[in-house]
């Protein structure tokens, strides 16, 4: 089941815009896929001055998930030499308890975040292989139920998760109701483009890059492509990369609806409008910046 | 990266992702505020399109911190640029985003590109 496509809605963002207070769905079908998301995660989260836990697939010695996290970024060995990055399991975080129960595993996780701030840190991110679910034999009904009771956790804004669905091992139903259920649901890989659309808007999220720039010209075309009405937006503010050329394809194809638009708003953050300001040559009347801080 | 090791890659176009963390990690450790480290990223990012788009599929960099300055080679084994100043919008628009860009190489013996952005403590003394 590896191949089915997991959509994109207004709770989608990539893994870079993620913070302390985030509790995110992450999937992947992939062995080496699956080690790029906690590897950003785990990068952003040592050059920020927090803790990071990873508890991975318990069938992965922590040398090996160390080793593969460093592949993709940097800093990896240092940050586990000096105890800011850790590698644990579900089985160990809940020890000497054998059996799992979500009160045990969120105090669990409190004590850690507590601990975390204890040792100087500015908060703990975990990353959490949603594997260990087989490995304790436990009711997927009973994991669903703590996934979508555990907004405490995060309330203090000094605790950021990521729960890690393989979709080779967990049904596509539960997979979707995770997505959907989770506050915040992630792309499958950094350097990813997504679009969402909704009526007379386009939100894209993720990379727009060379190697993303056929889905970015599609998604911006598809936006204009029934009437969107007098006033168009098209929301930028959740990619993380915004390359020259496919701004330069975004103002392009704005020009070309001319027609059927009379005003276009592009939101987007400072750095994406100043590499849009630089290519002012290729605007058209009826185009609007709407610069905005939002950090997603 | 503040006096660091410097930091060393091959690419190609799968690379671009792991390639664009890289660089911004390095030019954070170098002390570059968000906004630089977003325009050094994409400066690096339009180079490295470049080397593999006509360098032959890929190319390395290097990236170090040399006299206050944020320094990023990119090289590839392409025929090189036969008019530098009529290249293309990748490089105009790294050039933009640095503080100064060096073109060598040439005749079918590949390019190296180099870019200096100065680090915010060296620029507001300049």
């Amino acid at each position: 089941m590896k191949g089915y496509l997991v959509r994109a809605d207004a709770h989608t963002i990539a893994v870079e815009r993620m913070g302390l207070g985030d509790h995110a769905f992450a999937h992947y079908a992939d062995d080496d896929i699956r080690w790029e998301v906690p590897a950003v995660f785990a990068n952003q989260g040592v050059s920020r001055g927090e803790k990071v836990i990873v508890m991975m697939d318990p069938g992965c010695s922590a040398d090996d998930a160390c080793e593969r996290l460093a592949a993709f970024a940097g800093g990896v060995d240092d940050a586990r030499a000096r105890g800011q990055l850790v590698f644990s399991s579900m089985r160990e975080l809940i020890s000497p308890e054998k059996s799992f129960t979500a009160r045990r595993q969120l105090d669990r996780l409190r004590q850690e975040t507590d601990l975390a701030g204890q040792e100087g840190f500015a908060g703990l991110r975990t990353i959490i292989d949603m594997a260990w679910v087989q490995d304790l034999g436990m009711d997927v009904e009973d994991v669903m139920h703590r996934e979508k009771n555990a907004d405490s956790l995060f309330e203090s804004r000094r605790y950021a998760e990521i729960c890690a669905y393989d979709r080779r091992r967990f049904d596509p139903a539960v997979v979707e109701e995770m997505r959907a259920s989770h506050p915040v649901a992630l792309l499958e890989r950094p350097g990813d483009l997504q679009a969402h659309h909704a009526p007379g808007e386009l939100y894209l999220i993720g990379d727009a890059d060379m190697a993303t720039g056929g889905i970015f010209r599609a998604a911006v075309s598809l936006a204009f492509d029934a009437p969107p009405g007098r006033q168009a937006l098209v929301d930028l503010t959740r990619l993380c990369f915004l390359s020259a050329g496919c701004a330069g394809d975004l103002l392009r194809l704005i020009g070309q609806t001319a027609n059927v638009c009379d005003k276009v708003v592009i939101r987007c953050r400072p750095p994406q409008a100043k590499i849009l300001l630089r290519l002012r040559v290729m605007w058209t009347g009826g185009v609007v910046l709407e610069e905005t801080g939002d950090s997603r | 990266m503040t006096g660091g090791a410097p930091l060393q890659m091959r690419f190609t176009g799968a690379d671009l992702p792991r390639l664009r963390l890289r660089v911004g990690d390095a030019a954070g450790a170098a002390g570059l505020d968000e906004s630089r480290r977003e325009e050094l990223v994409l400066a690096v990012y339009e180079l490295a399109c470049n080397a593999i788009l006509h360098g032959g599929g890929g190319g390395s960099l290097l990236l170090s911190l040399v006299d206050g300055s944020v320094r990023c080679q990119v090289s590839d084994d392409g025929p090189g640029f036969a008019d530098a100043e009529a290249a293309g919008g990748g490089l105009w628009l790294a050039r933009q985003l640095s503080d100064g860009i060096e073109i060598e190489g040439g005749a079918d013996n590949g390019a190296v590109v180099t870019l200096m952005v100065r680090c915010r403590s060296n620029a507001a003394a300049t």
